[in-house]
């Protein structure tokens, strides 16, 4: 398949523009908003911090909102395109298959169900628990059988999926008499309001999951080829493919546990990249990260506008967007 | 010789029809004689047939009937639009739930009260659920047509738009106030609370036509899980069958979630229940997919009144409640199936 | 040739005959809803009702409206009480109340009526602690929102009182079991809901009694705090999840405008609440605050976010933090309970608090 941009000199330019479209976009995520600022405030509060109001909201709303939502938005990213090719699926992400819901829906047994009074870090265990146990039982559909594609019943089966999580998750919020807002935190993300040491401590497990991914090109673009060609690596197959689905739960399940299920990152992003780059994944991760970094925290600044002076959830904001693209998909694909 | 044969096996398909209405019938007689009133079994049957104390006929006919009836008529209506909609998309997880039919219903209801309620009344809502149930069905088929309405395309189009709705309806939540939202949350997950006769007479022509007719369509599905090629080499107009049959799904379904909400699984769950008592015909596939039904639903509804006295939880709970191990197990037996 | 020529004249007559009737279906179906669902029921067709029949007399009535002064009240006469939903004829005093709504709780019990049966405080277990001791024995009905109706048919009540935002869709079948009044709004209400409530107990002399005993609880509060009146009171409810300004359409809000307190500009509108996020933690701001935090469970959600909004920097730079003028006060009183003792208690809390601010 043509990408849009074939020569590597070309490529890398594609990923340079990327990176500096990324950090435009997050000064901007960073200036604008209920308050405006300018940026000599913005120098100001990261050289001359002076405890003003000001400093305080650009040091501690804005920038780490901008930062969880660039880290998030290249994990959904990246998470998207693994799954991608790991289902040989291109409806895949950790939305669409019902992932994000499984993570939540053990968040939300273990914190009503059970009375332990925990905190960030053990969140994320219970996280990747949730995520690792969905996206098995998706993947299990998934390479059932005869190795011809089944996005569509793999599709019903994470979106079945998600809806079944989902509705014991709001059972369960009813009978524990949780408010409207706490059911709305756990069911539609957000990167707003989270803290930036929340984000440091999730970090070294993005940054595995990043690490994996990168360091998999190869046998990425092999599985994305062909299963024959694929089948032909032997036991590498094997485990390239549990190392990957490995990489997803990191990505997937770290992300949820920052902000909570984002929904089409995973599924626009990779798409979107691929058609510009092309489909080794040496050049495509990088961007898929960068774009989706970018996405995600331009998402977040325009919901900040939506409804002002109320926020609208960043999760929500990716829906409206997300689903003509994948109507779009839908009719593109014919069959 | 294979008539004899055939005559056996209807027949014995004929006992097993039987049974389920028995058994829905016990379920409803059960739903009337308890609930958080305490009355002995024969005074419940002399209310119903008009004797008794007068207490006991208005627990009867003004509380515990109207609610078992319209728990029956849900089921037996959602099982039915799920049985249609799978043979018409040809696949075994297709549902009203999924394909964004509860969805676009959910949405209407939102809005309808976050901006409607109080000055418009509340008898309003249903009319309005049924409006976005069809709104809904209407936009994912206009969206999926490109010369034919290809089932992979209806279904993955109708997965977008229910994804869509879901993230309306949260949107609408929060812009509004805060003071419906306990009772949204409770209608959002499927309830029969507050069913009075009303909601019977309502819903009644829908299911009394609206069953008669997805029967008749019976052989068209029969025919179109055959597949397109197939189909057509029939003389099936297979776009205008799927139109059709599709229609009468989404009334179905719209009309439960209407007065319901959003009851998740019955869709889902009953047509397999049938189709593994009785096969693959759709003559025998929708009846038993609405005794299935309601069945759930009337179980689903004795449930929550009676397990967490004096509260009242949605029957929306427990349908997920035994959906999901049933899901769990229809995944992992479907595994090779197309 | 011939053959499939009839087979298709067949099946296309078939065709259309479904493809109509689906059509009539649909024309005829969504007819039949929208009116279904739009009237009231008509008469009840059971011989059920032997309640709601005993109460509807004969002879003369006093047209009353929710908001007049006292008549004449004779145990047997009867009034029509104008409610949220239609006028009701009501005869002679209630005793076995049922109702709905925690405000109407507080309302019997300042009237001297002890329900027979109340739906719960949403706080576990039992009544809320300032009146626990009136409602003990009084059957739980199950939570505001969805009162439990075999319950309440059970209690064999002959008057039922409720809320239109809550009880709309369910006011015909508890019309069925007891004469049925419903108030119109909750949020801010409580004062038109109490002298409604009144009425329909036939109490309106105590009614008008015991309010003009708040506004006279009122008016020495108000000369008590003389000008600290001038302070802007901030009023904010920490939940799990969010935190909430409380403006001038809430049980407090009223009370403090009825005190000619002041609020500062986020709170100073004619609206219920509105949900603030850190960026604009100015909106919280006052000379004084008042929080309430939202602890439905051990967890105790609401208090960790207060806690944690509370030692944010940015919260140190309000006034409220540098004064270190913010108060916990009882979310019971202040916002959850919304009656006329809350009220009452409400008022003696502010003053206490405030006569300690400097100005």
């Amino acid at each position: 398949m043509n990408s849009l941009i074939q020569h590597p000199l070309a490529k890398a330019l594609a990923l340079t523009g990327a990176a500096v479209l990324l950090l435009i976009v997050m000064l901007v995520g960073v200036r604008y908003g209920y308050h405006t600022f300018g940026m000599a405030q913005l120098q100001e509060a990261l050289y001359r911090f002076d405890g003003s109001n000001e400093h305080l909201i650009i040091r501690t709303v804005r920038i780490p909102a901008v930062l969880i939502g660039a880290a998030v938005g290249a994990s959904l990213a990246i998470a998207g395109a693994l799954m991608q090719v790991l289902t040989r699926n291109p409806l895949a992400s950790p939305s669409v298959l019902g992932v994000n819901a499984g993570a939540v829906l053990f968040i939300v047994i273990v914190v009503t169900m059970t009375d332990w009074d925990f905190d960030l870090s053990d969140m994320i265990w219970v996280a990747f628990a949730g995520a690792a146990a969905s996206s098995l039982l998706v993947i299990m559909l998934g390479s059932a059988g005869r190795g011809a594609f089944q996005p569509v019943r793999m599709t019903l089966a994470g979106t079945a999926f998600a809806a079944f999580a989902s509705s014991i998750t709001s059972g369960l919020m009813l009978l524990n008499n949780a408010s409207l807002d706490e059911l709305l935190f756990w069911m539609v993300g957000s990167v707003n309001g989270r803290k930036l040491d929340s984000l440091l401590e999730l970090l070294p497990y993005l940054a595995v999951g990043w690490a994996m991914a990168l360091l998999l090109g190869r046998s990425l673009n092999i599985m994305a080829m062909d299963d024959e060609v694929a089948k032909g690596l032997g036991q590498w197959a094997f485990a390239a493919k549990g190392l990957t689905l490995f990489a997803v739960i990191l990505l997937a399940g770290g992300s949820v546990a920052l902000a909570g299920p984002i929904a089409f990152v995973g599924l626009m992003v990779p798409h979107i990249c691929r058609y510009l780059i092309g489909n080794n994944h040496y050049w495509l991760l990088p961007l898929c990260a960068l774009t989706g970094a970018t996405l995600l925290v331009a998402a977040d600044t325009a919901s900040r506008f939506l409804l002002m002076p109320r926020t609208v959830p960043v999760g929500v904001t990716t829906a409206l967007l997300g689903v003509p693209f994948l109507i779009y998909l839908a009719r593109r694909r014919g069959s | 010789m294979r008539e004899g044969r055939n005559r056996q096996v209807v027949t014995s398909k004929l006992a097993l029809l039987l049974a389920a209405a028995i058994l829905l019938a016990l379920l409803v007689v059960l739903s009337v004689a308890f609930g958080a009133l305490s009355l002995p079994v024969t005074e419940v049957i002399a209310a119903l047939f008009g004797g008794g104390e007068p207490q006991s006929r208005m627990l009867v006919h003004s509380l515990r009937l109207p609610r078992t009836l319209v728990a029956l008529m849900i089921g037996g209506s959602l099982g039915v639009a799920g049985a249609l909609m799978q043979g018409v998309f040809r696949n075994p997880l297709a549902s009203p739930d999924v394909m964004g039919v509860g969805g676009g219903a959910s949405a209407a209801a939102v809005a309808f009260i976050t901006f409607g309620a109080g000055s418009v009344s509340i008898h309003w809502l249903p009319a309005a659920a049924i409006g976005g149930a069809l709104v809904t069905a209407a936009l994912i088929y206009i969206l999926g047509w490109r010369g034919g309405s290809s089932p992979q395309r209806l279904i993955l189009i109708g997965v977008g738009i229910s994804t869509a709705m879901s993230a309306l309806t949260t949107f609408l939540l929060i812009s509004g106030s805060s003071f419906k939202a306990s009772q949204l949350l409770n209608w959002l997950t499927g309830t029969v609370y507050g069913a009075s006769r009303v909601e019977v007479y309502v819903l009644l022509p829908w299911v009394a036509v609206g069953l008669p007719l997805a029967w008749m369509t019976a052989r068209r599905l029969d025919i179109l899980t055959l597949g397109d090629a197939t189909a057509s080499g029939l003389g099936e107009a297979i776009n205008r069958s799927r139109l059709l049959v599709l229609l009468i799904s989404v009334l179905l379904a719209g009309a439960a979630v209407s007065l319901a909400g959003a009851v998740g699984f019955i869709g889902l769950m009953a047509p397999h229940i049938a189709r593994s008592l009785l096969g693959v015909r759709y003559a025998w596939i929708i009846p038993m997919s609405a005794l299935v039904g309601a069945s759930l639903m009337v179980g689903a509804d004795m449930i929550g009144r009676l397990a967490f006295m004096p509260y009242d939880l949605p029957a929306g709970i427990f349908t997920a409640a035994i959906g999901a191990p049933f899901f769990f197990y229809l995944l992992y037996r479907n595994r090779q199936w197309h | 040739m011939k053959p499939s020529t009839r087979k298709s004249t067949h099946k296309s007559t078939r065709k259309s005959t479904l493809w109509s009737s689906a059509l009539l279906l649909l024309a005829m179906l969504l007819l039949l809803s929208a009116c279904g669902g739009a009237n009231q029921p008509a008469a009840e067709p059971t011989n059920a009702n032997a309640n709601a029949n005993d109460n509807a007399n004969q002879a003369a009535e006093q047209p009353d409206d929710s908001s007049d002064e006292a008549t004449e009240a004779s145990q047997d006469e009867t009034r029509q009480v104008a409610h949220a939903m239609e006028t009701t004829e009501l005869t002679g005093t209630p005793e076995r109340v049922v109702v709905l709504t925690q405000e109407g709780t507080e309302a019997l019990l300042e009237l001297g009526v002890t329900p027979v049966g109340a739906v719960n405080s949403g706080l576990g277990d039992g009544w809320f602690p300032h009146i626990a001791e009136q409602m003990a024995g009084v059957t739980e009905l199950g939570d505001e929102s969805q009162p439990n109706l075999e319950l309440i048919l059970s209690l064999q009540p002959d008057l039922i009182i409720g809320n239109k935002i809550r009880h709309e869709e369910i006011y015909a079948q508890l019309k069925e079991i007891a004469p049925t009044v419903l108030s119109e709004d909750l949020a801010g209400k409580w004062k038109v809901n109490f002298a409604l409530y009144a009425q329909a107990l036939n109490k309106q002399a105590e009614g008008e009694t015991a309010m003009a005993a708040y506004d006279a609880h009122v008016a020495d509060a108000k000369a008590a705090l003389g000008d600290k009146t001038q302070l802007q009171v901030s009023l904010v409810r920490f939940l799990p999840e969010t935190v909430r300004i409380y403006q001038k359409d809430t049980f407090a809000g009223v009370i403090m405008s009825d005190l000619g307190i002041a609020r500062p500009a986020s709170q100073d509108v004619d609206n219920f609440m509105e949900v603030i996020e850190k960026e604009r933690i100015e909106a919280l701001d006052g000379d004084v605050m008042f929080y309430f935090n939202a602890d439905y469970d051990e967890e105790k959600g609401g208090t960790k976010n207060q806690q944690a909004w509370m030692a944010d920097p940015l919260f140190a730079n309000l006034n409220v933090g540098k004064k270190n003028t913010a108060f916990q006060v009882d979310e019971v009183i202040w916002n959850l309970s919304g009656g006329i003792k809350s009220a009452n208690l409400l008022i003696d809390q502010l003053v206490e608090k405030l006569q300690g601010i400097e100005k």
